[in-house]
């Protein structure tokens, strides 16, 4: 006996338990999605700027890149931003910070490495970090800050290892 | 006479077969793994993928072949994050390097690199790492993680306890 008694066919129910897991697992094929990596390595500046330079891993759906250092959603919803940054130096690197941010100058989350007196002998470090946005008015835009600061040499963020992924959840 | 008999009209069937058919056609179904070592596994000098992958529980649609090599079921995109956990007996990891690479192409989808140019007073450390992939083929395509670890003189290892790989797909 099913919800619908005996008018109820396999074939309707099936449909039913197909509904109710669709409540629970959204339409795959509508997710709003995307992920870049840098194009080349890129010069990191001494203060928290915008990284450019990002070109698509998978084709995007629904989100896209503008001037350079600018993700645009298409929908409104809260989106898990996810990023790897690479730091690269010939010689030491004193701190390596990176943050997700967006347009309107709000700061999300990020990460730092930080070592004393400039004479770390680090040469390579990477910053994970994630964060789940809201984005409640499509104009605004998500970014990716970084700076590097380092006591010679022109450290980068390499092109290989740096990411940064935006999913929609809801 | 249909399945639902009197009470159902011709438009409420037809209503029933569009959503059955466009929930079919979206091929609803969640593809999730969780994958743990099952035993410590010891870092190459050189780029060596990590083996000894085994699934927990939380798996479903995601497997691991030759402890080395995941496949998933079905095409689209996945989002994978990574926790390896890099262990040592008593002196200086100096470099360690990890990657995810999607074969049968060798493409690199993600990694990271830490490096320090002298000894660097280093027993443990853990590579975070996330990215996403689109598998087009789940016959063909298949991904693994590498690794490289510089140190003297021990030999390092990855550990049971917080080397982690997650899958799920997302579209």
């Amino acid at each position: 006996m099913s919800s619908l008694g005996e008018y109820a066919s396999a074939g309707t129910i099936k449909c039913n338990k197909l509904i109710a897991e669709s409540i629970d697992a959204p339409s795959l094929k509508s997710q709003i999605y995307g992920s870049w990596n840098l194009s080349q390595n890129q010069d990191a500046d001494i203060l928290p700027t915008a990284i450019s330079g990002w070109q698509s891993v998978i084709t995007p759906n629904g989100i896209t890149l503008n001037g350079g250092n600018t993700f645009n959603v298409s929908q409104i919803g809260i989106y898990n931003i996810q990023v790897v940054l690479q730091a690269t130096n010939v010689s030491s690197i004193d701190v390596a910070d990176g943050s997700i941010t967006d347009t309107l100058g709000v700061n999300y989350t990020g990460a730092l490495h930080e070592t004393i007196g400039g004479n770390s002998h680090l040469e390579n470090i990477q910053l994970c970090f994630s964060s789940l946005v809201q984005i409640t008015n499509i104009a605004t835009g998500i970014q990716v800050q970084g700076f590097i600061s380092a006591s010679a040499n022109t450290p980068q963020w390499n092109k290989t290892y740096s990411n940064i992924s935006i999913h929609k959840i809801v | 006479m249909t399945s639902l008999g009197n009470y159902a009209s011709a438009s409420v069937l037809e209503c029933n077969n569009m959503i059955c058919n466009t929930l079919t056609a979206n091929n609803l179904k969640s593809i999730y793994g969780q994958f743990e070592l099952s035993q410590i596994t010891i870092a190459e000098g050189t780029f060596t993928t990590i083996g000894n992958w085994i699934p927990n529980t939380l798996v479903k649609g995601v497997s691991v072949q030759a402890g080395e090599k995941f496949y998933v079921s079905e095409a689209g995109v996945y989002e994978i994050h990574m926790n390896l956990h890099l262990g040592q007996g008593s002196t200086d990891i100096t470099r360690v390097d990890t990657r995810l690479l999607l074969y049968p192409y060798g493409s690199v989808f993600g990694g990271s690199v830490i490096k320090v140019s002298t000894a660097a007073d280093m027993t443990n450390f853990t590579q975070n790492n996330t990215a996403h992939i689109e598998i087009t083929d789940p016959l063909n395509e298949y991904f693994e993680i590498e690794a490289k670890v510089a140190f003297t003189p021990n030999s390092p290892y990855f550990q049971i306890d917080f080397t982690r790989v997650f899958i799920k797909r997302i579209a």
